[in-house]
């Protein structure tokens, strides 16, 4: 694979014709069909993470013994809970499990897989990316990563139960199945299995049909991937492709059944192929928007998504090899081998000496350090919390920009705060273990380190606002989102303060605070960001206008049921009612929390069914939306000025030269109130 | 007999609440009862008023652009690309204040976990060892040092720690090797559940046998050094109304110090309201102490006068929930609530619907609880705190007379 040069070269559009289907939309090298597909599989995503975060709730407003009056609906009586009561260790689960598919399966991919792809080459005017196999590849990783992740609810322990910070020795424990006695056979496979009384046969570990058809599909798609953008069409290669695929897969989920047995393996092995996969498409990005800008695009003439997604894929490059050495280390102490009776660990790097499970020492455990996971892991996840908030930075100034009709202000001082964010993100990773029995003096530097941070994402702020004032602000779905991100973006960042201040930490540290502050950046901020950024880019990627009435409804419900929602939380938090309990009432000082509770699970529901005006407009107005134009929203950058709505194959008929920076709003050399990047004067 | 069964459902069950039943609840901050917390509690006070302010600020003056500058006919933006003299400003600004906090974060922060580790001599010292899910608590003894715990025998050992034979076996090295993990499991059970070494002369004395899950005592008014360690997985050891917390992790040793202070902060003070059904005069005349603000209180049918007329029907529980006697009243799911600070005040008001007394429900201890996720049974992991007086306290656990 090399770096297609092609600034100067014009495009022959026959190729687009005569690309097969199956290449062109399914195991595409296309940088839009990628975004599109990780935009889709991420919406998809949502949806799991979304019900398990209802499932959350439920329990949280009907724990215990009020359960009896409220059992769990649907899931209470499928999986034979007595009395519809949630067992607390399938509450960890979900609770594990909404966490890890929300950020690393649906917010992740959404900023940087859906939209760094889509709008990467479109905005620097390239054809594609500099390795377009390798994009294509690092999205069909994501699918054996999602299947074995998935998995994990098929095993008969369930999936992990740790928390997404899965912190070790408790993550090197073996899941038992406590509501195993409760549960069903896990899904129609098995039963099929059970019918053709294939089952104990085939099943000689505990995983089951339906996961290993799961795991299966996945390897099957990346390898088919491969094939297809490897072999010319012809009799000989599909015979060839066939047995690779089904070859290469069927062995490959052999290997994953021994390398994961229980809900906490899979997500370890899970995580190391997604972290690996991320790691290769940053390297893809930086290439990319290095080598194949345009003539004339220089760096600082790069709008700020795009500078957002060049920083964030630095974030990547340097922090998710460090995650997933620390996930190796986590899977091999995971695993044991029997010798007799006696069950032995293969390492210890998390375990220390006489570590005691249940009144078992553990034999060969010794000199491990657990604290040394949780340093690896927020070295990693605190710089992912800017992956996970830079881009819709960017993309919301992009916004804010456009339907004020004004340049955005201080570009540079923007690009200055997102470097620092980047910087100093890497400096920062100890205020998540102020309380976690590391030395007090290190909290010194990391708090002093956190509260810098806290600077340049006010510059940022007071940048939105000035870019604001003395506008002619229209007030699109996309504006009404990202005005929406600035204020939910404040509060997320000033109750951040709180943590940076070692003292006061000591009290809200793991409390419902920290879950309010951490929805208001992750919800409030990206999530609303990228909702923005999908009413801005959705007449782009595909050709339709959304409908407006849909979007304002979806965005007022949505506003109002999030602040109802995670607002309390911050209240719970000051009244100290930690995190990750199944259960508030048999504590005294928790339990008249109770009506809070209740109050905040409505709400949540109701945010949850908001999300249905998202998805009818979705998907309705890519069948029934008006035809987009090219250049809806007046906007200056070049995916919207010399593309048609939506690019086709090799995105521009001759690339584009840019002449000036992205911000030309109400600029005094034009009538018109935009004067496009690509425009000669 | 401990461990009893702390569960509060039992006389608490809350039902189906109003939606906006919670409006009643306390919004704020727990009663402190720490001398460290004090500097705590005025630290979040202060990084709140000024969030606040910033966020009050940035939101007025969004509101006033997004109207001032909306859109109409004919109107164009000014072209401006920034003002370094303004970026300085936001830039600068924040910067100092944000400074300012972290100095002063520091200083607190030193005194409280760094200048505390050393506490005085007198300091009462109490070893707490995490385990699922249930807290140790071992106290020192009259000489007020520990022995080393979490020593558990190991294949190789040739005897076991206490000396003794258990099982006909002499030590772990006599049994047969596909055993011998489960006759360790089976000695640190039954005999060893802490991995004591008996060798130690400075553990002679401690108070270690009964030590898993009973209740804490601390003295009144003394520095209280805790050591904190974990058997199995992370704990966090933590009791709020303190501002204590501490991670005990399994192969180190924390240190974290509270002192007990203020008003009505003595476990027999809370105690003596417990489960006693008052009039309405009597509870007003408690809550004037601001020590007996976390006050749950229940009313029931018996609890109304005869020809209430205007009293609903079904009254499930009412809560004078937690810290600033606000007071929650639900009925049959549906409920509403009054509150007693004293513009509202819901006593007289509770008298006008027709209560003449209540039931006050107040535990006598604080609640110790796990703030860090360590198993499935993460979520009952509580221990109970009582502070009792410094002479009680030197009785019971010291020997001094």
């Amino acid at each position: 694979m090399t770096a297609v040069d092609s600034r100067f070269v014009e495009f022959e559009g026959e190729h687009a014709e005569s690309t097969p289907f199956v290449r062109k939309y399914l195991f595409s090298t296309d940088h839009k069909i990628i975004g599109i597909q990780f935009l889709i599989s991420s919406l998809l995503f949502m949806i799991i993470g979304g019900s398990l975060a209802m499932l959350v709730r439920w329990q949280l407003a009907w724990p215990d013994a009020m359960a009896a009056l409220h059992p769990v609906p649907l899931l209470g009586k499928w999986l034979n809970w007595p009395g519809g009561v949630m067992p607390s260790d399938f509450y960890m689960m979900i609770v594990t499990m909404h966490a890890t598919v929300m950020i690393f399966f649906v917010v992740i991919p959404l900023l940087v897989g859906a939209f760094g792809n889509y709008l990467i080459p479109l905005a620097i005017g390239a054809r594609d990316m500099a390795f377009p196999f390798l994009n294509g590849l690092v999205f069909w990783i994501g699918m054996p990563a999602a299947a074995i992740m998935l998995s994990g609810f098929f095993l008969p322990a369930g999936a992990a139960q740790t928390g997404w910070t899965s912190y070790p020795p408790l993550s090197a424990i073996h899941q038992a199945a406590h509501w195993l006695p409760y549960i069903v056979p896990v899904g129609f496979a098995d039963r099929l299995a059970d019918l053709l009384r294939v089952h104990n046969a085939l099943l000689a570990s505990p995983w089951g049909l339906t996961p290993l058809l799961m795991v299966f599909v996945g390897f099957a798609l990346v390898l088919g991937f491969v094939c297809v953008n490897s072999f010319r069409l012809g009799i000989a290669s599909i015979i060839a492709s066939v047995v690779i695929i089904f070859g290469g897969a069927f062995l490959l989920t052999q290997g994953v059944q021994y390398v994961a047995y229980d809900g906490q393996s899979c997500w370890f092995l899970s995580l190391i192929i997604l972290g690996t996969a991320s790691t290769l498409a940053a390297v893809n990005y930086l290439t990319t928007i290095i080598t194949l800008r345009c003539p004339g695009m220089d760096l600082f003439r790069m709008p700020l998504t795009l500078w957002t997604l060049f920083v964030t894929s630095m974030l990547v490059l340097l922090a998710t090899p460090v995650l997933a050495a620390d996930l190796l280390m986590n899977l091999l102490d995971h695993q044991a081998i029997l010798l007799g009776n006696s069950a032995y660990r293969l390492t210890s790097f998390f375990e220390p000496s006489y570590w005691v499970n249940s009144n078992v020492p553990q034999a060969n455990s010794g000199g491990g350090y657990a604290l040394l996971h949780q340093h690896l892991f927020w070295f990693y996840s605190h710089p992912a919390v800017y992956i996970m908030i830079l881009p819709a930075m960017g993309m919301v100034s992009d916004i804010i920009s456009c339907f004020s009709r004004k340049p955005i202000f201080g570009y540079r001082p923007m690009v200055y705060a997102t470097c620092a964010i980047a910087f100093l993100g890497f400096t920062v990773w100890a205020h998540h273990m102020f309380q976690s029995g590391m030395n007090p003096t290190l909290g010194t530097a990391f708090s002093l380190a956190t509260f810098l941070i806290a600077v340049p994402s006010a510059i940022k702020t007071f940048n939105w606002l000035a870019t604001l004032h003395r506008g002619n602000i229209h007030f699109a779905v996309p504006m009404c989102f990202a005005l929406a991100f600035v204020c939910m973006f404040v509060i997320g960042g000033l109750s951040g303060i709180f943590m940076a201040s070692t003292p006061v930490d000591a009290y809200v540290h793991d409390t419902y605070f920290v879950i309010a502050h951490i929805h208001y950046v992750l919800f409030g901020a990206s999530m609303f960001g990228i909702f923005a950024a999908i009413y801005f880019w959705y007449p782009k990627m595909f050709g339709r206008m959304m409908s407006n009435w849909l979007g304002y409804v979806h965005f007022i419900l949505t506003f109002v049921f999030f602040n109802l929602t995670f607002f309390p939380m911050h209240i719970l938090g000051m009244e100290g009612m930690p995190r990750r309990y199944a259960g508030y009432l048999n504590i005294s000082l928790f339990a008249g929390l109770q009506p809070m509770n209740q109050f905040i699970t409505m709400m949540a529901f109701s945010l949850g069914v908001s999300q249905i005006f998202f998805v009818i407009n979705f998907l309705g107005s890519w069948i029934w939306g008006k035809k987009a134009p090219a250049n809806p929203w007046l906007s200056n950058t070049l995916e919207w000025t010399d593309a048609s709505s939506p690019p086709p194959h090799g995105n521009f008929a001759r690339i584009p030269i840019v002449y000036r920076g992205a911000y030309e709003y109400s600029s005094p050399l034009v009538a018109e109130d935009y004067l496009p990047q690509s425009r000669k004067l | 007999m401990f461990p009893p069964s702390i569960n509060f459902s039992h006389y608490y069950t809350p039902t189906d609440s109003h939606p906006w039943a919670f409006l009643a609840m306390s919004w704020w901050l727990p009663q402190n009862h720490s001398a460290t917390g004090v500097e705590i509690d005025r630290l979040f006070l202060v990084i709140f008023v000024i969030c606040a302010i910033v966020m009050l600020l940035v939101f007025l003056l969004m509101g006033i652009f997004l109207w001032r500058y909306r859109h109409r006919e004919n109107q164009r933006a000014t072209y401006t690309h920034g003002n370094t003299r303004m970026e300085m400003a936001w830039t600068i600004t924040p910067a100092v204040i944000l400074l300012g906090l972290a100095v002063w974060s520091t200083k607190v922060w030193d005194r409280y976990r760094i200048a505390d580790a050393e506490p005085p001599a007198d300091a009462a010292k109490i070893l707490v060892i995490g385990q699922q899910f249930k807290w140790n608590i071992v106290y020192p003894g009259p000489d007020g040092k520990f022995g080393r715990y979490l020593v558990f025998p190991k294949d190789s050992d040739a005897k076991w720690p206490d000396g003794s034979k258990f099982m006909n076996y002499t030590g772990p090295r006599d049994v047969p090797a596909e055993q011998v993990q489960s006759v360790i499991g089976q000695y640190i059970d039954q005999v060893d559940p802490l991995g004591k070494d008996f060798d130690d002369p400075d553990g002679k004395d401690d108070d270690w046998k009964s030590s898993l899950g009973r209740a804490m005592d601390v003295p009144f008014g003394r520095p209280v050094q805790i050591l904190l360690t974990s058997k199995d997985v992370i704990h966090s050891f933590s009791i709020p109304e303190f501002r204590v917390k501490l991670d005990a992790l399994p192969g180190m040793m924390g240190t974290i110090s509270l002192t007990p202070v203020g008003d009505g902060t003595l476990s027999s003070d809370r105690a003596k309201l417990n489960r006693q059904r008052h009039s309405l005069d009597e509870i007003a005349e408690m809550l004037k102490n601001p020590a007996n603000a976390d006050v749950l209180i229940a009313i029931d049918e018996s609890d109304k006068s005869e020809g209430a007329e205007s009293t609903p029907a079904g009254w499930r529980f009412a809560t004078t929930d937690s810290h600033h006697h606000k007071v929650t009243i639900m009925r049959d799911g549906m409920g509403f609530f009054v509150s007693d600070d004293p513009k509202r005040d819901t006593i007289s008001r509770l008298k006008a619907i027709g209560v003449k007394s209540a039931m006050v429900y107040r535990p006598g201890y604080y609640d110790i609880v796990c703030q860090q996720l360590c198993g499935q049974g993460h979520y009952t992991m509580q221990g109970e705190m009582y502070v009792i007086s410094d002479q009680e306290y030197a009785e019971k656990y010291e020997g001094k007379k």
